[in-house]
C-alpha cells in the first residue's frame, strides 16, 4: 500500500513559509497564504509521489498564491537598485538585519529566486522547474538578483555593529 | 555569474576546477566569491522563526490530519518557533463569554489545554508528543514579557524539572499538570494557576474561571527575573 504522501508536508513548512515571507513582505500573510496552501494540497486529488515531486508542487502551490495576493494589493513595482561593484563591496554590511531589509525592497522577480535558491534551497534544475524556466535563465536571474541585493544592502543607512569575539 | 553559479555548487566539476585555480590567485575574485558566498549563507539564516502554522478545523476531513497538525507544532516548536501566532486563539468574543478549554484527538481523552487569553496570555505554542513525558507542553506569552509553561504527564511518570519562579501541580484522572511561570508576581499567578486548573476539570465553574482571568488582567504588571 502506498504511504501518504502528504507526509513530506510538515517538514516542509518552515521553508514555504519563508518563501512566502519573503515574497510578500508581511508575517501575517505569509502564515495565512500557507495554511491556505496547505489546506488545498490536502484536498487535492492527484498529489506527486516522490518527494522532489512533491516539494516543487507545493512550492507551486505557494508561489500561486502568492503572486495572486500581489496582484491583489496592486503594489507599485518596486525599482531596481543600480549594478553593484561586487569587487569593492564591503562584506561587513552584511547581516541578517541588512539582508531581510534589502531583500524587502527587491522587485518580486527578485526575492523569488533568491527566497527559492537560498531559502528553499532549490537546486537551479528543480526552481527552474518550479518557474518553468530553463537552467540557463535561473542562473542569469541569481546573479542580478544578488546583485540588486548587495546594491540595496549598500544604499541602505543600516550598517550591522562589528561583532567582538572572545 | 559563473560566480554565483561556483556558490551554489552548480557548476561542472571542470569548470570549478578552473574557477577555484584562479580565485586562488585572484584576490579581487576571491573578496567577491567571499561576498557571494557570505549572502547567500545569511539568507539561509532567515527562516529562524517561523510562527505555528496550522490548517483551518473546519476543513479536518481526513483522520490522520489532527495527530500531524499536533506532530507540525511541535515540529516548528523544536525549530524553536514561539512566534506572537494566534494558534488556536480563537476570537475575542469567544474569549468575553468565558475561556472554553482546547482539547486534541492527539491527546489523551480528557486532556484539556487551557485558554489565559483573558488574562492577557495567549497560547503561542503546543508541542506534542503523546508517547513522551511530558505529552505536552503548552506556552503562553503576554504582551509584557510574562511567559507561563504548562506540562502535563501520566502521573506516576517522571517529568524533567523545568526552572521557573512559580509553580502550581494539579492531578485530573490519570494526569498530572504542572504549570509555571517566569517572573511573574506570585498573587497574580495564583489567579491564573487557579483559572487553568479549573479549565482542566469537568463540570468547572464558567463564572470562577472568568471572574479568576479578569482579575488576573487588572492592572497586570510586567513580569520580571
Amino acid at each position: 500500500m502506498a504511504s501518504d504522501p502528504h507526509h513530506r508536508l510538515m517538514p516542509l513548512l518552515p521553508r514555504l513559509y519563508a518563501f512566502a515571507r519573503t515574497m510578500l513582505g508581511d508575517q501575517d500573510a505569509a502564515r495565512d497564504l500557507v495554511q491556505e496552501a496547505a489546506t488545498r494540497a490536502l484536498a487535492a486529488r492527484r498529489v506527486p509521489e516522490d518527494a522532489p515531486a512533491y516539494r516543487a508542487w507545493m512550492f507551486q502551490i505557494v508561489r500561486n498564491a502568492a503572486l495572486d495576493e500581489l496582484r491583489r494589493r496592486r503594489l507599485p513595482p518596486a525599482e531596481d537598485h543600480p549594478p553593484v561593484d561586487l569587487w569593492r563591496f564591503d562584506e561587513g554590511c552584511i547581516a541578517k538585519i541588512t539582508v531581510e531589509q534589502g531583500l524587502a525592497t527587491l522587485p518580486q522577480p527578485h526575492r523569488e529566486i533568491i527566497s527559492l535558491i537560498d531559502i528553499a534551497g532549490f537546486s537551479y534544475g528543480e526552481a527552474a522547474e518550479v518557474l518553468n524556466v530553463p537552467v540557463g535563465t535561473i542562473m542569469s536571474r541569481v546573479a542580478r538578483a544578488r546583485s540588486a541585493l548587495l546594491a540595496a544592502i549598500e544604499a541602505s543607512s543600516v550598517r550591522p555593529l562589528k561583532s567582538r569575539h572572545g | 555569474m559563473r560566480l554565483n553559479a561556483l556558490v551554489d555548487g552548480e557548476l561542472p566539476p571542470a569548470d570549478s576546477a578552473e574557477l577555484a585555480a584562479r580565485l586562488a590567485v585572484d584576490r579581487d575574485l576571491a573578496r567577491a566569491y567571499a561576498t557571494l558566498a557570505q549572502l547567500k549563507a545569511t539568507v539561509g539564516e532567515i527562516d529562524e522563526t517561523v510562527p505555528a502554522i496550522v490548517l483551518p478545523p473546519g476543513r479536518r476531513r481526513m483522520g490522520w490530519r489532527v495527530p500531524a497538525i499536533a506532530a507540525c507544532v511541535a515540529v516548528l516548536i523544536g525549530l524553536g518557533v514561539l512566534a506572537g501566532s494566534e494558534f488556536l486563539s480563537g476570537n475575542q468574543d469567544e474569549v468575553a463569554e468565558g475561556p472554553t478549554a482546547i482539547t486534541l484527538a492527539a491527546l489523551p481523552a480528557g486532556t484539556s489545554i487551557p485558554r489565559l487569553d483573558a488574562a492577557g496570555l495567549k497560547l503561542v505554542g503546543l508541542a506534542i508528543d503523546p508517547g513522551k513525558v511530558p505529552l505536552f507542553t503548552a506556552t503562553y506569552r503576554g504582551p509584557h514579557g510574562c511567559r507561563l509553561d504548562l506540562r502535563a504527564w501520566h502521573i506516576g511518570a517522571a517529568a524533567p524539572a523545568l526552572i521557573g519562579t512559580s509553580r502550581q501541580r494539579w492531578q485530573i484522572g490519570d494526569l498530572t499538570y504542572e504549570l509555571v511561570a517566569h517572573g511573574m508576581p506570585s498573587w497574580r499567578f495564583a489567579l491564573i494557576a487557579d483559572a487553568a486548573e479549573q479549565q482542566t476539570r469537568l463540570n468547572a465553574n464558567p463564572d470562577r474561571i472568568a471572574w479568576r482571568l479578569r482579575q488576573a488582567a487588572i492592572g497586570a504588571p510586567p513580569c520580571l527575573g
